[in-house]
This record gives structure tokens, sequence and C-alpha cells, in this order.
């Protein structure tokens, strides 16, 4: 596999949280690659690190050693915003839930990141009507998220990840706040997109039945990296 | 217009919370046009009547007239003073005056009084206390070319209180003594009273009196000399304008050009202290929209912690975020202005319209030892008008830049986890 298939490069990693006077590690020095086109999945107990790590090579938050590379640029060298640039341009996001802004209906939040980046009106239309489409939400488009249920939601949300046709979409637990049936279902969106159109997907999940649908599972304890399912094969 | 809309959806969000908010700003706007309103229209009668009682909008004095009030301190040219202040616009009557301080007595008592020199034909049209509205008894003095007999006393116009405490009637006669100029002697003359008059400020109605002022410019041998060239304006407002042209035109260094607010210092100051009470007042009510303004955003803000962390997830700068949080309160800022101004303008209107009737508490309305009487309205000028709403929109505005700041500085990871 060449290096401009690599999405994201993570070497050494580690971050620790300073609670009071006590140093809590939650990441102790990982590494960890993603390639283009997987759907990688975080798999882990409570408090084993995936939203941590999530959250690093999200350009949420900085590493307190080691560094991370997506789509081959060096996140620390990058000032907040670049980074905002970044996330804007490059990176998806899917979080548990409240995912979206209240105020702005189904078919806004999805548009929300091309508006931001300035994508031309007619263009914006088609693209958000496709992806409303694609993950089965076309009559409902000016719904506000109080009006959707949690599954729902997370459907603009996955739409508006993928939106901006980024590099790589990262979601924290997205089934979390889902019935299971929901959750799978919301998998399988995510799986169908991930085929259809070569998006690459890194999710955390402590769900036996939506662990099963990822191609790579990556178990994470304590901070580090226990096994790897694409080590493995 | 993505930031547009999300502060508009935002401000809609909580309605309520808008309403009481905006409510607010646009009452404290209202009440601050109406009792500005109403305290300008106050005031500005006030110095009109204290111009009115033997003042003008602007004293030309000899230099040094306005310190001593003595007669050393002249205005020795005055036909050249009233020509130039003529030659002003807005100008409603130009007068000349001598004033002095004198005796005046009966065969049984006497009393000191404000001799006010005056043009007969002229004052009656400028002055407060030769108005007719103000005679309780007899005419206002008379010029000696309308007089039956050349060689008879002159009039003399006297206070209500002062024609009590000499027990003078009219047709009675009286003994007016003066001290001249360059004499060693005090000149005395007789005078019969022509009519008695009632201001309501004691100060007048208990010692003072007009003459004729050919007759005091003879008894003080001044020959055509004033003590003041008093200017009447159309307007309040054109006295400052008035003032200066009347300075550049009267350069010489023996005469002294006083706008109203130096002539009457303690009626002006005695405005400008009640002026700075309303203000104090309605600063008061200004901070406390401020803090409750505030206090709304600052609230909105930390409720919508994880709404914002999302954005800032998804790529939205921090001068956005900034942006969504002011154009909020600047469309509430906006909307209430508009409302309180609606509010303000339609109570000044009435207040304009039907006025005020302050009568039965006159005595409440005593500024300076000027009593305002009748009913008071409301003045606005569109520069008061503007002045404010700016203000109120400016102060909304100014409240929300710290709860906006503290957006910026929220770090989207922690701002996610936010519940």
């Amino acid at each position: 596999m060449s290096e401009s298939d690599i999405i994201v490069n993570a070497t050494g990693v580690k971050k620790i949280y300073r609670q009071g006077s006590v140093d809590v590690p939650a990441l102790r020095g990982l590494d960890l690659e993603v390639h283009r086109g997987e759907f990688a999945v975080l798999a882990g107990s409570s408090g084993s690190g995936k939203t941590t790590l999530l959250n690093l090579i999200g350009a949420l938050d900085r590493p307190t050693e080691g560094t991370i590379e997506v789509d081959g640029r060096d996140l620390a060298r990058l000032g907040s915003r670049e980074l905002a640039r970044m996330r804007l341009e490059r990176i998806g996001f899917v979080f548990q839930a409240y995912n979206l802004v209240p105020v702005l209906t189904a078919y806004e939040n999805a548009e929300y990141v091309l508006l931001l980046q300035g994508v031309p009106a007619e263009q914006r239309q088609k693209k958000v009507n496709d992806l409303l489409r694609a993950v089965g939400l076309e009559g409902m488009a000016h719904r506000r998220p109080a009006e959707l249920s949690g599954g729902q939601q997370q459907r603009v949300a996955v739409a508006r990840a993928i939106a901006a046709e980024p590099a790589l979409v990262l979601a924290d637990e997205p089934t979390a706040n889902l019935d299971s049936r929901t959750g799978t279902e919301l998998v399988q969106l995510m799986r169908e997109l991930n085929q259809q159109r070569g998006v690459t997907f890194l999710f955390s999940s402590h769900d036996p039945k939506v662990i099963d649908h990822a191609d790579r599972v990556i178990q994470l304890q304590d901070g580090q990296i226990l096994s790897d399912s694409a080590g493995e094969a | 217009m993505l930031i547009l809309k999300l502060a508009w959806r935002s401000m809609l969000r909580h309605k309520r919370r808008s309403i009481i908010t905006g409510g607010a700003v646009a009452l404290s706007l209202a009440l601050m046009l109406i009792f500005v309103g109403i305290g300008d229209d106050g005031h500005a009668r006030m110095a009109n009547l204290g111009i009115g009682m033997g003042a003008g909008n602007v004293l030309v004095q000899g230099r040094g007239y306005q310190k001593d009030q003595t007669l050393d301190h002249l205005v020795t040219d005055p036909a050249r003073v009233i020509a130039a202040a003529r030659g002003l616009d807005h100008v409603r009557a130009v007068v000349p005056r001598v004033r002095v301080s004198g005796l005046l007595s009966t065969g049984e008592s006497s009393a000191p009084v404000m001799v006010s020199g005056v043009d007969p034909d002229l004052e009656p049209k400028v002055s407060e206390i030769a108005a007719p509205k103000r005679r309780l008894q007899g005419s206002y003095v008379r010029k000696r070319s309308e007089m039956e007999f050349s060689n008879q006393p002159a009039d003399i116009y006297v206070g209500e209180e002062l024609a009590k405490t000499l027990k003078l009637q009219l047709g009675d006669r009286t003994v007016l003594t003066v001290s001249p100029v360059a004499a060693s002697r005090p000149a005395a003359s007789a005078y019969i009273v022509r009519g008695i008059f009632k201001t309501g400020i004691d100060e007048l109605d208990q010692a003072w009196v007009e003459v004729p002022i050919k007759e005091i410019q003879q008894q003080l041998n001044l020959g055509d000399r004033v003590t003041q060239v008093a200017v009447l304006l159309d307007d309040l407002d054109d006295t400052d304008q008035a003032t200066a042209e009347l300075r550049a035109a009267l350069p010489e260094p023996g005469l002294e050009v006083l706008p109203w607010q130096v002539a009457l210092r303690e009626l002006h100051e005695a405005i400008v202290l009640d002026d700075a009470g309303l203000y104090l007042m309605m600063g008061i009510i200004f901070l406390i929209m401020t803090i409750g303004i505030f206090n709304t955003v600052l609230m909105s803000v930390v409720e919508r912690t994880r709404e914002f962390g999302v954005m800032m997830a998804l790529g939205t700068r921090k001068g956005q975020l900034f942006g969504v949080v002011v154009t909020e309160a600047l469309l509430l800022a906006l909307i209430a202005a508009t409302i309180g101004l609606g509010i303000g303008l339609g109570l000044h209107l009435l207040a304009a319209t039907y006025g005020i009737d302050i009568t039965s508490y006159a005595k409440d309305y005593e500024i300076a030892g000027i009593v305002m009487e009748g009913r008071i309205y409301s003045r606005l000028t569109a520069p008061t008008v503007l002045k404010w709403t700016i203000v109120v929109v400016a102060l909304t505005f100014s409240s929300a830049l710290y709860p906006a700041f503290r957006s910026t500085r929220l770090q989207p990871v922690e701002a996610i986890r936010h519940v």
C-alpha cells in the first residue's frame, strides 16, 4: 500500500489529562494507520481511549506527545484557524447525540458545511437533496431536529458529515443513543456510503452488533491498541 | 447570510425571553424619549421665562458690568450695537435698557429698588414683566411725548409687593433717588404710579420698577449711554450662533456679549443640575437594562455550549461564532429600538399635542426663582431622538460583546462534552 493511501498516520501518540494534581493517561503511546476507503471501528470499553483518539485525529484536541498526520498534514504544525479549515474541508464528524444545530432544519443542517465552504447555491441544493435521499430522509427536509427521531437525527448528521466530500468521517459512538435496530440501520447506511462513495469511516463503538459490520476492528484497552484485525489478516 | 439566519432563529428560539429582554430595551428608550422631551420643553420654557423677565437671549453690556453691576461699565454707542444686532438672523427684538439700583420713597416710607429704564414701545412685546398678562392694575409706562403735559412727572411701573409695602396706588406720586454718573450727590425725581404688575417671582414683585429709558438716562446724566442692549431671538436654540456672530460684529474691548446661560447663570446651572438628575436616573435604568441583556445573552451562550462545540468541530471559525452572538444581540436591539421609538414618539406626540397641566403643582416646578405655570409639552429634536436611539442600540450591542468573546474561547473538545 502506498503512502498516499494512508489517510491517518498516528505515531507514538500519548494524551495525558490533568485532574487536579493527578495526571491521568488516556492514551499511552499509540501507533495507528488508517487507509483510504476503510470502514474501521475503534472498539473497547468505556475509558479505553476511543473518544480521545477520535478527538485527536479530528483536530479537536492536541496530543501530549507523538504526531498525527491526517491526509498527509501534520496536525501539530497547524494553527487554530488552519485546524478549523482542516475540519471543514477534510474531516466529517458524527457525534453520539445532539449533533445538529437545533434552529436549522434537516436540509439546512446538511447544507451547513457547504455554506461555510462557500459552495454555490445551485450546487448546494443538488447535493443536499441527493444526500437526504441517500440517507432516506427525502420527505423530512424541512423538519427541525426536535421533530425528528434519534435515528433520523443521526442520519442527518451522517449526511452533513459526508456533504463536503471529506477525506475521512469520524463517528464517536454514533449508535450509543439509538435502539439496537435503528443503530444497526445507521451502521448499514454508513457502510453503504463507504462502499458506494468510497468515504473512509473511522468510528468508535462498544456494541458487538455494530462492530460486526466493520472491515477492521481496532481493539483499545487502557489507552493502547490491544488488537487490530488489519494486522491479524 | 448563514450568520444572520442562525442569529435570527436563535433569537426566536426563546421567544418569551427575547420578548422580555426586548421589552426592557424598548421601554427604556421610550421612557428616555418622553422624559427628555418633557424635560427639554420644561427647561426651554423656564429659560424663555427667565429671558423674558428683564433679560434676553443675548446681552451686550459694558465689559465688567456683569460682575460689578455699576455705571462704571456702560455701552457708550448703543445705536451701533442695536444696528449690529438687528443685522443678525432670527432676531425678534433688540431693546436698550438702563439698570441701576435706587431708593423709592413716598411721604411715609421708602424701599430699595432695582430700576429698569426701558423703551415703552418695545418692552411690552418682549418682556414678561411688561406684558399685559402680568399687569394687575393700570397701564404700562409712556414716553414723555405721549403724556398730556410735558412737565408732569414721568410714569413708573411697580411690583405688587412693593406697592403693598409702600402703600402705593395708581396715580400716587413717588420719588426715585439714584446716584448719577460723576456726581457727588444723589439725584431725586418724582414719578407717578402708572401700573402694578405681578410675576410670581418674589425678587421682582418686591423690588422691581420700570421707568421710561429717557427719563432715567436724564436723571443719571447718561446721555444716550445704556447699561445693556438685550437681543431677543425667535428660538432658544439660536442663542449660541447669535452670540458668536454678535461677538464677531462687536469686537470692541469695552463690550461684552453674553448668552443667557452666562447672564442668567443661576437659572442655567439649575437647569443643568435638573438635567443631570434626569440623566442619572436614566443612567441607572440603562445600567439595569444592560445587565439584563448581558445576563440573557450570557445565559444563551452558556446554554448553547455544546451546539457551539459541534459548530466548531464542523469548521466554524471563532469569528463566525462571535458574529452569530453579536448579530443576535444587534437584531434584538434594532427590533426593540424600533418598538421603543414607536412608543416613545407616540407618547411624545400626545404630550406635545395636549400637554401636561402643572398648574396645581406649580411650586414643584420652581427653578432658580422661576415658577412654571400652565402646561408643559414635549419637545424633541431629530438629533436628540437619534442620539438616544444610538445609545440604547450601542448599549444592547456592547452588552453582548463579552458573551460573544466567551463563545470564541470555547475549546471544541470540551464544549462538545458539555451537557
